[in-house]
């Protein structure tokens, strides 16, 4: 394992067996567990879990999720609450790294701070672009069809240049609009070079034994 | 509704804004004016929590009274109105904040309670006892507002300037961290919002704005407030601004807030049952259209504007038919 890597130590949730593995930089590899969103939770920090996560060399057990999210750790779910009062641009944009100081001098009116705010726009645009939604940027984030809705949640995390990305498979969509999710993925994926665990669905709960865990690249 | 139809949307609304005092001329409808804009502040602040923060809350009267009496006791003290209106939004918000402060370690279940014990505070205890000397109207940079125009002129280029900065806010990370939050806190989380300063920042603009409601009220007043305009009556009645304009739409909550304010004084007589009305529109807002005028414009869009619909779905790598 190298330094910069997410490493799961013997992390237990919803009674499964527990659960160790290790995304080295660039790494892809996918774990199945029969409540992948419970575990999306427990290594957000959402619902406690015992055992153990590292990221970067920093050890996240015990600490909140917003520490874990400030620490580099995405989590992309594929599904987004209904967020009538923002656009799917707005969306992109929610877990990128605040800036400090911009929003009082954007609300004050100075120019160069306006356009700022146009460069930052700019960029979830050009997202968009990659991610092949350009054409609801300006739509509210209300509604969106699922395979939209997964792959704005996705851009929201990309775009916040993560450390490590944990990644639930939509398995709830079919295989064409499933298929266009992971490129969309492993295209980002290639650009950023970060570690991705991508959570599949199991059959069943396994009661005993280790885990299998399927390395991609 | 869609960026380009809410911008002409708002600029209509400003160029009536601007024409209006000087196609009438009667004091009566400039001092109309005047409480249409305190009534668009108090629909914008209403947005923040209802459609922003998505929670109930019922301080903004209590905000604006407490703001009015603030602005009442610096003019009458000798102070600049800018320092007036400095001195409402921070009482505006302080307001605001206290409620956040009764509510708790949970605001999302907190908060409706707390803000109606905070207005009912205000309503029936603080502020019928709080007296503030009347003062003469300012005069600001030269401008004499003793008249009504002049002062909807001053009061129409304050609203403007802090909705603008609003509407700016709104497009920067800490605008999006509001919505977040009111879409869940668990998404907020996952997302990296710092929940507490959302919370506090989401509730202090509120109740800044609805104190800048006050600070136009009370030079309009030349003094403190009727006490209707902080009763309890007027916390739930101002509810009907977000409801019925779309909770997270600025521009139709000011619309409807302009429309509710103005509507009842045309026509002596003509709407004497406005009151009724306004209510029977909620009700049938509430149950027909749960997105408000907002809503409807943005489906009237969509169901009627094909074409322009139409070329929206399409996007370079991928094709969404619905």
């Amino acid at each position: 394992v190298t330094a910069n890597a997410l490493h799961l130590q013997g992390l237990a949730v919803g009674g499964g067996a527990p659960l160790t593995a290790a995304v080295a930089d660039g790494d892809w590899q996918v774990v199945r567990h029969h409540d992948p969103d419970l575990l999306l939770d427990a290594v957000g920090g959402l619902h406690h879990a015992p055992g153990g996560i590292t990221l970067d060399g920093l050890a996240l057990h015990g600490t909140g999720p917003l520490v874990r999210a400030r620490a580099g750790l995405g989590l992309a779910s594929g599904r987004l609450p209904p967020l009538p009062g923002l656009r799917v641009r707005d969306v992109l944009l929610l877990s990128s790294p605040p800036q400090p100081g911009l929003a009082w001098r954007a609300a004050v009116g100075l120019r160069r701070h306006r356009a700022r705010l146009a460069d930052v726009e700019a960029l979830a645009r050009g997202l968009a672009g990659r991610l092949g939604v350009s054409g609801w940027t300006d739509e509210p984030a209300v509604g969106l069809p699922d395979v939209v809705e997964a792959l704005v949640d996705l851009g929201r995390v990309v775009a916040a240049r993560p450390r490590a990305i944990v990644w639930r498979a939509p398995d709830w969509l079919d295989g064409e609009e499933a298929g266009a999710v992971r490129g969309a993925l492993e295209v980002e994926h290639a650009i950023g070079g970060w570690a991705v665990l991508e959570v599949r669905q199991a059959a069943r709960r396994p009661t005993r034994g280790p885990l299998i865990i399927e390395v991609q690249s | 509704v869609s960026a380009p139809l809410r911008r002409r949307a708002t600029r209509a609304l400003v160029l009536v804004a601007v024409i209006w005092p000087f196609a009438l001329t009667s004091p009566q409808a400039h001092r109309t004016g005047t409480a249409a804009l305190a009534a668009v502040l108090v629909a914008c602040s209403l947005v923040v929590t209802t459609g922003w923060l998505r929670t109930i809350t019922f301080f903004q009267p209590a905000a604006l009274g407490t703001a009015a009496w603030v602005t009442a006791w610096l003019l009458a003290g000798g102070q600049s109105l800018p320092v007036a209106l400095a001195g409402a939004l921070v009482a505006g918000a302080g307001v605001a904040l206290a409620s956040l402060a009764l509510a708790g370690g949970d605001p999302r279940r907190g908060l409706p309670g707390a803000s109606l014990v905070v207005a009912a505070f205000f309503a029936l205890l603080a502020l019928p006892q709080a007296t503030a000397r009347p003062f003469p109207r300012p005069v600001l940079l030269g401008i004499d507002l003793a008249g009504e125009r002049p002062l909807y002129l001053v009061g129409f280029a304050v609203v403007v300037g802090l909705l603008a900065a609003v509407a700016l806010l709104r497009r920067t990370d800490v605008g999006r961290g509001l919505a977040a939050v009111g879409a869940g806190e668990d998404f907020a989380l996952r997302c990296g919002i710092d929940l507490r300063s959302a919370w506090v920042g989401g509730l202090a603009l509120s109740g800044a704005l609805a104190g800048g409601a006050g600070w136009l009220l009370a030079v309009q007043a030349r003094g403190p407030l009727d006490a209707g305009a902080y009763s309890l009556v007027a916390a739930v009645a101002v509810l009907a601004y977000p409801l019925l304009g779309g909770s997270s739409s600025l521009t139709g909550a000011a619309a409807v807030a302009v429309a509710l304010t103005v509507l009842p004084t045309i026509g002596d007589g003509l709407l004497v049952h406005h009151t009724v009305l306004s209510g029977a529109a909620l009700v049938l807002a509430v149950t027909l259209r749960p997105d408000g005028l907002a809503g409807l414009v943005c489906t009237a869009r969509r169901d009627f504007w094909p074409l322009l619909a139409a070329s929206r779905w399409e996007s370079p790598r991928w094709r969404v038919s619905r």
